[in-house]
């Protein structure tokens, strides 16, 4: 089956031994993995700085069809060239994904670059993604303000990603109250997740994600292909959903 | 046709043997789990699943007999094995219950062939694993030979890897299957060590992809691939997500097969399986 990759890390890491310790060999596991295209940011702009490692990721989404970029947004930008510049910069990339790490890039999720970043994604139409482990608070729950940014901003489609199975009562309830919620299962291993999910809440906000390097993607590909669901229900969350984000 | 194949187009895997040695019925108070508190409908959920995955056996255990002192819940897990042929059963153990878990244990021990070990839980029993109070269950399960699964993870205080040290040399007649391979790392390191050094020690990998993003490829490279067995940690985790790490793993047919239910098949030689 065709599959596009929303959760994918261009790059290796100082932190972790991994398997897969560059870009090309990224590059070479998806045609292991049979998966289409990644959305994919740069573990430099993620780990050391969002500009150059942006910058580094377009240079691999350039030469390389397979990658699609996602820009990783912070407020390094509003203060190195201003929000103004940093849109046009959006827009002559044609960038549809932007990722931010408020916890990891020293800003809040409660303060006004979380909303200036929500607020261009919604004038460039651009697709907002975020880890689970970026909105929860010192307890290891769900911050409010999430609610409140899905609640303010119905034009900015939010992709969750890396969600623990251990929160799918959480999960419920944005599919079940935000039309703008979208959520990847890559770190999401409960029993029946595909099927309970499709079945509340149908298949159209759910899409596949691997969080390679990260995660090897075998478990992702098994969790959709083993699920009790129709195939048309596998198709959209492999890819089309996605396609139709790619696209809208 | 490759293992990689059957699980690309989610074909059941008939034509080898998997055993999944950590998988549970019942309910736990965190997470919703589907029909969690109607262990029978729960039962169907999940061995309709095993059926299509491919998965031959399913060694669980009950979560009341585990997050609550219902130790009787052991031996409705014997009813149950007697009408779901694919599930083999671990008896549990509570340290602050100690006659009662094993009176039920001799209780399902003499009345049921399904039952294969013990599974102990320290973290949610909070005692340690090498605490007097497990004493008691280790020498039951040496003098029966006995598998014996324990929950591990790293620098928890009751579940740490490290503290099976003293139960290795202790228990020579016991099967360790070290839960969760400790999980995250350094209890992996440990875990990995241990079942390098003790014949009787087995590395359960349920979780431990998950956690500590170590693929199987890793555990393949640092220990003995006839020390791997699959789990799933069912119905607290998903066995179609577990399962995939070692399907997709970039290691040998013949290693897959091992980690799947060769290992396994190979510790349950004295039970009734193909």
């Amino acid at each position: 089956m065709k599959r596009i990759d929303v959760h994918c890390v261009l790059g290796s890491s100082a932190n972790v031994k991994l398997e897969i310790t560059s870009e090309q060999e990224l590059i070479d596991s998806l045609d292991y993995y049979n998966i289409e295209k990644a959305i994919v940011i740069h573990s430099m702009a993620r780990d050391l700085d969002p500009i150059s490692g942006n910058e580094k990721m377009l240079d691999w989404t350039r030469r390389e069809d397979k990658l699609i970029p996602c820009f990783v947004l912070s407020p390094h930008y509003k203060y190195e060239m201003g929000w103004a510049e940093t849109e046009k910069l959006l827009r002559k990339e044609r960038i549809r994904f932007v990722r931010i790490y408020p916890r990891l890039h020293g800003f809040t999720l409660h303060g006004a670059h979380t909303r200036e970043i929500f607020e261009m994604a919604a004038k460039l139409h651009i697709h907002l993604l975020i880890d689970h482990s970026e909105m929860i608070d010192a307890h290891g729950k769900d911050m409010e303000i999430f609610e409140s940014l899905l609640k303010e901003h119905p034009a900015v489609n939010v992709i969750l990603t890396s969600v623990s199975h251990r929160n799918n009562m959480v999960i419920y309830s944005y599919l079940e109250n935000y039309p703008n919620f979208y959520v990847e299962f890559s770190a999401y291993a409960n029993m029946l997740a595909y099927e309970e999910a499709v079945r509340r809440f149908g298949s159209e906000r759910l899409l596949w994600g691997t969080d390679m390097p990260f995660r090897m993607p075998g478990s992702a590909i098994t969790m959709l292909s083993y699920a009790d669901i129709s195939m048309e229900d596998k198709e959209n969350i492999a890819y089309k959903n996605m396609e139709k984000l790619m696209e809208g | 046709m490759l293992i990689k194949e059957y699980a690309e187009q989610g074909k059941p895997l008939d034509h080898v043997l998997v055993i999944d040695v950590h998988s549970h019925l019942g309910s736990s108070p965190s997470i919703y789990m589907p029909s969690a508190s109607k262990e029978k409908e729960q039962a169907i959920l999940f061995t309709t699943m095993l059926d299509q995955v491919g998965v031959d056996y399913a060694i669980v255990s009950m979560m009341r007999g585990l997050f609550t002192n219902q130790l009787e819940a052991n031996l409705d897990l014997a009813r149950l094995m007697e009408v779901h042929r694919k599930l083999l059963g671990y008896v549990t153990y509570i340290p602050s219950w100690q006659q009662k878990s094993l009176e039920i244990a001799e209780q399902c021990f003499s009345s049921s062939d399904r039952f294969v070990g013990i599974k102990i839980h320290p973290d949610v029993n909070k005692y340690p694993i090498n605490g007097p109070d497990y004493a008691p269950m280790w020498e039951y399960a040496d003098s029966k030979g006995l598998l014996v699964l324990v929950h591990t993870w790293s620098q928890c205080p009751y579940s740490d890897p490290v503290r099976l040290l003293d139960i290795a040399e202790k228990y020579k007649n016991v099967t360790v299957l070290i839960g969760h391979s400790g999980g995250v790392e350094p209890g992996v390191t440990t875990a990995i060590e241990l079942s390098n050094k003790y014949e009787n020690m087995y590395l359960d990998l349920t979780g431990v992809f998950l956690c500590s993003g170590r693929p199987l490829d890793y555990f393949v490279s640092q220990a003995n691939p006839d020390k791997l067995l699959f789990s799933s940690d069912a119905a607290f985790n998903s066995l179609t997500w577990d399962i995939g790490n070692v399907l997709y793993a970039r290691v040998s047919e013949e290693i897959k097969e091992k980690v799947l239910g060769l290992n396994a098949q190979r510790l349950l030689k004295s039970f009734l399986i193909r």
